[in-house]
């Protein structure tokens, strides 16, 4: 029987493993927030650093710019491990919920950031990226 | 009885071998807040955001002692990326933390076991036939001609989750026996999971000289007086009418210059009929035969499925069955394929009836009732996908009418050591909550107990099926995802687009391939 299970577990090693672990995740390791891929309705690609998630859209770091993308003209959202049709209403609470935890900034960008974030990036306003 | 012990030994050996080599843990990462909570330990990587923007890494886990967070972080200022590399810190105060989530691994037991089997299942089986099986969806409903099977019609075709069940009428060629009885073989010859909620015969009594066939609503129709097209021409401005004048080996297939033009903005081809109108109809019926050609099936297989390798089946099982998700797929999904009838009316076209998927395995006959504006010609425009239908005939019918079917539900299922299986029987015999769940290479046979044909008209038969399937995710599909970078499928007019134009290059080998490689069936046990 011993025998038996030393085969056995020999076998177990030829197990192939699929999905990613948290050394694999870049966002677990990393100060910044998942790199996101925004889709516009108007099929404009924005790629850009997640930084916070709001009830209304997304703020991304995009070409060096914060930058704000409104649900209202966005048609997917794709980031680590989350892909996201948003053409027919923003996403479920769950969904920014999964997005919130991937941001740079998950407990909000509140005035306070948002002030010292534009500062340092030379920066008067949040770009709105709606057309 | 020693013999006995060693032979299971053995056996479950094999199988644990087997199990173990060409099985597939599922993992995954699991995100989730971090209380704030003195006494709360975390053993894996956690994120910590504080209140001052900036963020503080331990790639080892945290404790949280009192009202200090403990750890080996480094910490990053409010616009610093990794390659600043950071400082280092080893406590924090809690009150200055904003927020904290911790990145965990676990195992998908779910998705591990169901891959699992059907590794386990593949390998014991030793089918070599299996993965590489194409021929794909719905069960395909053959009857009995003079000892041959001969093809009548496959079942819910394009019914791909539960939420999108549908019931489909098939024209039958098949005729009871002389005791009234008619039977049908169900078979499940494709690599999917087929749940049958109810298979019931339609019978209608017409004249010889009329037609019976369902119609796009899937309700029965006997059309008569029927006339050929006058003039049929595709959009490549190929005159098409002889192609579509009869029943014969001339079937339409899209120009490939149609094909090749196809862009994200512009992806159909279509065909404008000419038709004579007898005076005084407002309406008339186009009489199909048709199946659709496999670009459906390359969209399922090698854009929503083979790419997102092992998530497929989290697409399969959560996406597919979430209603919102299904809305919108169906929702592009219908409004780009089927065929698409538009009547020319006050110098524009005006769509008129739309005819949905009908399979790519089995030719179907079905209607289309349109409305025919005053004048003597009607002009009608078909239009679809690029190459996604095969035409074998269009004709039109000037008189038509809705007839009431007779009704059968199946008096016997008959299935293993060809007995009849009663609990099998009551699960096809009403929609309701109970199906008849099928697995690759199994069949049954149906008898409907049809009573006496009449003396002075006909009788054609119609098939109703209910239910749904669900496609397995082949090995190789996630192998060839995970080695190449999985993507997900985004329903979009881009994605139809590239699908036509892979289709394209993939077509004469992928039919060959499809028709050769039906899975084997045997009776259901």
């Amino acid at each position: 029987m011993r025998r038996t299970a030393i085969i056995a577990l020999s076998a177990l090693a030829l197990a192939c493993h699929i999905g990613p672990r948290a050394d694999d995740i870049e966002v677990a390791h990393s100060p910044g927030g998942a790199r996101t891929r925004i889709t516009a309705r108007t099929g404009t690609i924005v790629d850009g650093e997640l930084l916070a998630v709001a009830d209304t859209g997304l703020i991304i770091l995009w070409s060096r710019q914060v930058s704000y993308m409104p649900y209202a003209q966005t048609s997917t959202v794709t980031a680590p491990r989350i892909e996201l049709s948003v053409a027919t209403g923003p996403p479920s609470p769950a969904d920014r919920e999964r997005l919130r935890l991937m941001s740079r900034f998950p407990q909000g960008l509140t005035p306070e950031i948002e002030a010292r974030l534009l500062a340092a990036l030379h920066q008067r306003a949040v770009v709105v990226l709606a057309q | 009885m020693r013999i006995r012990l060693l032979i299971v030994r053995r056996a479950l050996l094999a199988t644990v071998i087997i199990a173990a080599a060409t099985a597939c843990v599922f993992r995954g990462v699991k995100i989730a807040p971090v209380a704030h909570t003195s006494g709360t330990t975390v053993l894996s990587a956690v994120k910590l955001h504080l209140q001052d923007g900036a963020t503080v890494v331990f790639a080892r886990g945290i404790r949280i002692d009192g009202d200090t967070v403990h750890g080996a972080g480094r910490r990053y200022g409010l616009t610093d990326s990794l390659a600043s590399n950071g400082s280092d810190i080893a406590a924090i105060p809690l009150d200055s933390v904003a927020a904290m989530e911790s990145f965990t691994d676990y195992v998908n037991g779910t998705e591990t076991a169901i891959m699992t089997t059907l590794a386990v299942g593949g390998t014991v089986l030793g089918t070599a036939a299996l993965y590489k099986a194409l021929f794909g969806s719905c069960p395909t409903i053959y009857s009995d001609s003079a000892g041959v099977p001969a093809l009548e019609a496959e079942g819910f075709s394009y019914s791909i989750s539960p939420l999108v069940e549908r019931r489909d009428v098939h024209r039958l060629r098949a005729q009871p026996d002389r005791a009234g009885t008619l039977s049908l073989d169900v078979r499940n010859e494709a690599l999917e999971t087929h749940y049958i909620n109810q298979l019931e015969l339609l019978a209608v009594t017409h004249a010889k000289d009329e037609f019976v066939l369902p119609d796009a609503e899937e309700r029965p129709l006997a059309v008569g007086a029927i006339v050929p097209l006058a003039r049929a021409v595709d959009r490549a401005g190929n005159d098409v009418t002889k192609t579509l004048d009869d029943d014969d080996s001339l079937v339409f297939r899209s120009d490939p210059k149609t094909i090749a033009g196809v862009t994200a903005t512009d992806f159909d081809d279509w065909i404008d009929l000419t038709i004579p109108v007898p005076p005084g109809r407002d309406s008339v019926a186009l009489v199909f035969r048709l199946r659709n050609s496999l670009l459906n099936t390359v969209l399922l297989y090698d854009e929503m499925l083979r790419p997102q390798g092992a998530r497929a089946v989290d697409f399969e099982g959560r996406d597919l069955n979430t209603i919102a998700d299904m809305v919108a797929l169906g929702r592009w999904y219908g409004s780009r394929m089927g065929l698409h009838v538009s009547v020319r009316r006050g110098g524009e076209w005006q769509e008129a009836a739309d005819v949905p998927d009908a399979g790519p395995i089995a030719w179907r006959d079905v209607a289309a009732v349109i409305p025919a504006p005053p004048g003597d010609t009607l002009r009608v425009r078909l239009s679809f996908v690029a190459d996604e239908w095969r035409l074998g005939k269009v004709s039109v019918a000037t008189r038509f009418r809705r007839p009431v079917p007779q009704r059968f539900a199946p008096s016997a299922l008959v299935a293993a050591h060809t007995t009849a299986d009663a609990d099998a029987l009551r699960s096809v015999t009403e929609t309701d909550a109970r199906y008849l769940e099928t697995t690759p290479g199994q069949q049954f046979t149906l008898r409907f107990g049809t009573g006496a044909a009449p003396r002075d008209s006909v009788r054609t038969f119609l098939l109703a099926t209910d239910g749904y399937y669900t496609e397995w995710i082949r090995g190789d599909w996630v192998r060839q995802a995970e080695a190449a970078a999985s993507r997900p499928f985004i329903a979009s007019d881009s994605t139809l687009a590239e699908t036509v134009r892979h289709w394209s290059s993939v077509a004469p080998a992928f039919e060959s391939a499809f028709a050769h490689t039906r899975i084997p069936v045997r009776r259901v046990p």
